[in-house]
């Protein structure tokens, strides 16, 4: 796949400070940084669309501002069809780059008209004649689905699923080539969800986008996406073909995720996922011997131990040095950032 | 035949809006026999926890029961005086709510919140109710009870709050728990956690379950029997496994093909076209015949009856509120046609 | 397969809002218009309306009680029309109060809206302003800017300006905050529009509502620091008719002339009670 990818993320890290008002500083208290994103790489090939999953807090949200350039770098590089994007992107940049957001609600502006959003970024950004524009926005209802006087409504007269399709038509009227889409599904009820999910691979299809699809639910984006990225406090834990990461997950925090997710089960049959016994590991964690030694091997040699450590089952010593992810010696489709990785050499599965 | 723990019947609920009335919970009838676990399930608007909270007299302003009544081992309650009617159906239920965090107090220790029913109701003695509440806190599977005990909610992560509010929901002895939405705001891992408590609850302590969740994969994962619920009504119910394998209800049906599944991906979802009805319009026909891919004429004219549909004698009965329950059989082959005809 | 036939059958119906139904009356803003319309009406029509001159005086006439010698509301002391000097009156009144809240009101929701977006020392500095200023009690701040200037209706419009505009500046600060961390403002921070036009159309008409209801009962206490000032002799300078002066002028005989000081106080209060039906109506319309 070399040569193929559209955009890369290389080592990005966000890290937010809270303001320390006077008199903390004055006594030379230091703030809590919140390392939201803590050294991310990621490939996204042309074409593909790839899910990024994890639990709320992990910075999938933070990752997916900062790639839009929502959010400035801490750390890092983000490069876009091989070319490096600086702190200032170029126009083309931040046009090829665009998001679809998560709330339908507060995502619109609710003073304006679809016809007057989409205008204005047709005008402005001159994508188009200025005589082609109502043709154009015409075009935009038609690809997401609405019908053409959808374009003199509000945000206010749509539905839920109405209102994401206007997020999309939004995004898409800026001829992106990337697509963000940040838990685009989360906040619909269950029956809209499908039609977005369809209308988001129809699209995808259609006009050849490279989607990321952020999203805690792990069902949507096994649907969705071609290749799945699993991330956890700040890092990306496991990236694999979705399919195979799903049916035989590597990290032992994707193995405890994909088995927490509820499945429809038939009477009976309920099974009882492992999360349970996972779940006595993080009460215990002060308990466990071995977590203990490698937190102190890791502040003695000034390292910091595997972030994962602490919930694992599979502890062992080398964990004390935080793992950047390791290719899988079966299929090189897929790293995890785990020691149990090199492991599974000559496993066949 | 014993009667069931609790009954409905028959339930109406309202709520008044500046341009009319909000009919928000149509004529629903339930049931939860001792020790079974049930699931209601439905959409934003489906009325399925105005449904659970009327039964603990917990609706939100202003919304207000019209018409309905409620059976406690068969006897009906409804009659009685109020506050014997509160003492009654508190006494026979708990309740767990959605938000963890808003439905604790926040200044006050969580130990002293579970211990503070068996000290006021039970009339237990103060260090007896605190040895129950770390007994419940020990059956909801929160490790060293005696520490947390003393700690304030804040202090806690959101899965160990709800193992709180369960224990809460306990302290009064219920024979039932209503759960509205328990694990929505929690991620995936925590969820199961928590959804391990309740499976062993009713395993381990024979407490019955009623359970309202937006997920069926939710609630196939804690509960037997279920109720579908769409614009106010039960449209169908049944055994899990029936309702699963063989929807008897389009919009059954519909939302098991739309929902993705976590073990395998499909070609390509089925969409529910358009939204829910407004509810505070007078619906005429079936209130799903708009979005219903099966929809003939007389289901925009006729209203369907929640009626049984071919079960066996002795078994769970069957229901379901469609006109067209006699083509079941054939709706998927019905679904892929007409895929195959739009490509 | 081909995307637009799947898309095509998809189309969900455009319902408008089920759940509100149009074309009913504003009830508040109707009303609010209408009281409003009069006054103004009064205002400039005063000429048609009496065909008393409210400077002249006529000493022989001072004090006759309303409805005497054609005097439709009395005369005062120096024995001018009451009534004519009441539509003269909103003539000045109604001109300073709405002129000395256009320029706090569009000062303060420029800063507050470059205070709330940009944030770091800009709000910094502008927050500090603003609480320096509120640190004072209005009127104190007014009387002491227009003792400095020296009396007049300039003074007036400029010490106002100088002490009101922190009222709007902090609503549409807060407000910003808010907005600015909505997906809309975000969405519009990524297709890449500058921030002038991010600012001025995309925040600005979301959050200026609350400034502009603040505005509408600003323009009554505004009117009343007016009065204020009068009595201090800074205000409108006399002879000029202004409801403040007539309300103090009337206040000494007000045991057995009541009407003198009570019937510019109920112009004042009717003013006010429009503008506060203004504010409910577009509110509610806004809200719809």
């Amino acid at each position: 796949m070399a040569g193929n990818e559209i955009l890369t993320v290389e080592g990005l890290a966000r890290h937010f400070t809270p303001p320390v008002s006077v008199t903390d500083r004055l006594f030379g208290k230091k703030p809590v940084v919140n390392r939201a994103v803590d050294g991310v790489d990621l490939v996204l090939h042309k074409g593909e669309t790839l899910g990024l999953v994890g639990e709320s807090g992990c910075g999938k949200s933070t990752l997916a501002r900062s790639i839009v350039g929502l959010y400035g770098l801490t750390a890092g590089a983000i490069r876009y069809d091989g070319e490096l994007v600086q702190a200032k992107r170029t126009r083309a940049q931040r046009l090829a780059i665009q998001m679809v957001f998560q709330d339908p609600f507060s995502s619109l502006n609710p003073r304006m008209t679809v016809e007057q959003t989409l205008s204005e970024l047709l005008r402005f950004h001159k994508l188009v004649p200025r005589n082609k524009v109502g043709e154009r926005n015409r075009e935009l209802m038609d690809l997401v689905g609405l019908p053409e006087r959808a374009l003199k409504q509000r945000p206010r007269q749509f539905s839920g699923g109405q209102r994401q399709r206007v997020g999309i038509a939004r995004a898409l009227a800026l001829e992106p080539t990337v697509l963000i889409a940040d838990e685009p599904v989360s906040a619909l009820d269950v029956s809209v969800q499908a039609n977005i999910i369809n209308l988001l691979t129809d699209l995808q299809e259609r006009l050849h986008l490279s989607v990321i699809f952020v999203s805690h639910n792990m069902a949507v984006v096994r649907q969705i996406s071609d290749r799945t990225a699993v991330m956890y406090r700040g890092r990306i834990v496991e990236t694999g073909e979705t399919e195979t990461l799903f049916d035989d997950p590597v990290h032992p925090y994707t193995k405890l995720l994909i088995s927490s997710v509820p499945r429809l089960a038939e009477a009976g049959d309920v099974v009882e996922p492992d999360a349970v016994a996972a779940e006595s590991g993080v009460e215990a964690a002060g308990e466990n011997p071995m977590l203990a030694e490698i937190i102190g091997s890791a502040a003695r040699g000034g390292t910091s131990p595997c972030r994962y450590a602490d919930r694992c089952p599979a502890v062992v010593a080398a964990c004390a040095v935080e793992p950047s992810l390791i290719v899988d010696p079966r299929d090189s489709g897929r790293s995890a950032a785990c020691v149990h990785v090199a492991e599974r050499k000559g496993v066949v599965a | 035949m014993t009667a069931p723990l609790l009954e409905v019947r028959d339930l109406h609920v309202d709520i008044p809006m500046p341009h009319g009335r909000l009919h928000a919970v149509r004529g629903v009838s339930l049931s939860v026999g001792v020790a079974e676990s049930v699931g209601l399930v439905g959409e934003s608007g489906s009325g399925k926890s105005l449904t659970l909270r009327a039964l603990l007299g917990l609706l939100p302003r202003p919304a207000r029961i019209v018409s309905g009544s409620v059976l406690i081992d068969g006897e009906d309650v409804t009659g009685l005086p109020a506050k014997q009617l509160h003492r009654r159906l508190t006494d026979t239920m708990g309740m767990v709510f959605q938000d963890a965090l808003t439905a604790l107090n926040p200044v006050m220790r969580v130990g002293d919140q579970i211990a503070e029913a068996p000290l006021r109701k039970l009339g237990k003695s103060r260090s007896e109710a605190k040895a129950v509440a770390i007994d419940l806190m020990t059956e909801v599977g929160i490790p060293d009870p005696e520490r947390r005990y003393q700690l304030y909610p804040h202090e806690l992560s959101g899965g160990m709050r709800q193992r709180i509010c369960i224990a809460i929901a306990l302290s009064t002895k219920p024979r039932l728990i209503l759960a509205d939405e328990p694990t929505t705001a929690l991620d995936v891992t925590i969820q199961a956690q928590v959804l391990g408590v309740l499976r062993r609850l009713k395993q381990d302590e024979n407490v019955g379950l009623l359970l309202v969740s937006h997920d069926l994969a939710v609630v196939s994962q804690t509960c037997s029997r279920l109720y579908v619920m769409y614009a106010g009504k039960v449209v169908e119910s049944g055994t899990l496994l029936d309702l699963i394998t063989a929807p008897k209800h389009p919009y059954t049906f519909s939302l098991l093909r739309s929902v993705p599944d976590p073990g395998h991906r499909v070609a390509r979802l089925l969409t529910i076209h358009g939204q829910p009805p407004d509810l505070t319009d007078a619906i005429v026909g079936c209130s799903f015949a708009a979005r219903c891919p099966f929809a003939e004429e007389r289901c925009r004219q006729e209203e369907p009856v929640l009626e049984p549909v071919g079960s066996a004698p002795g078994t769970v009965i069957r229901k379901s509120a469609c006109l067209r329950v006699d083509t079941a059989e054939r709706w998927t082959a019905m679904v892929s046609e007409e895929t195959v005809g739009q490509q | 397969m081909s995307a637009a036939t799947s898309i095509g059958p998809a189309l969900p119906a455009v319902t408008g809002t089920p759940r509100r139904r149009r074309g009913r009356w504003n009830v508040p803003l109707v009303a609010g218009l209408t009281l409003f319309a009069l006054i103004v009406l009064c205002a400039v029509c005063a000429p048609l309306l009496t065909s008393y001159d409210p400077i002249k005086q006529n000493l022989t006439d001072a004090f006759l009680a309303p409805g005497a010698k054609g005097h439709l509301l009395g005369t005062d002391a120096f024995g001018r029309d009451v009534f004519s000097r009441l539509l003269y009156g909103a003539r000045v009144d109604l001109r300073v109060g709405v002129l000395a809240v256009i320029s706090p009101f569009v000062i303060g929701s420029l800063l507050g809206l470059i205070a709330g977006w940009f944030g770091g020392w800009v709000d910094a500095v502008i927050s500090r302003i603003v609480d320096m200023v509120i640190a004072f009690p209005f009127l104190v701040l007014v009387i002491a800017l227009v003792f400095a200037m020296g009396p007049g209706t300039t003074s007036i419009y400029t010490a106002i300006t100088l002490v009101g505009w922190v009222a709007y500046c902090r609503i549409v600060r807060g407000q910003v905050l808010i907005a600015k961390e909505q997906e809309y403002a975000m969405a519009a921070r990524a297709s890449g529009l500058p921030t002038w036009r991010i600012l001025l159309r995309h925040l600005l008409p979301n959050v200026v509502l609350q400034a502009f209801v603040f505005s509408m009962s600003d323009i009554v206490l505004t009117l009343l620091a007016i009065v204020t000032l009068g009595f201090l002799g800074l205000g409108v300078p006399p002879p000029t008719p202004d409801w403040g002066t007539m309300i103090q002028e009337g206040q000494q005989f007000i045991l057995d002339k009541w009407y003198m000081s009570t019937i510019p106080g109920l112009a004042v209060v009717l003013t006010g009670l429009a503008l506060a039906l203004i504010a409910d109506g577009i509110v509610e319309k806004a809200n719809k």
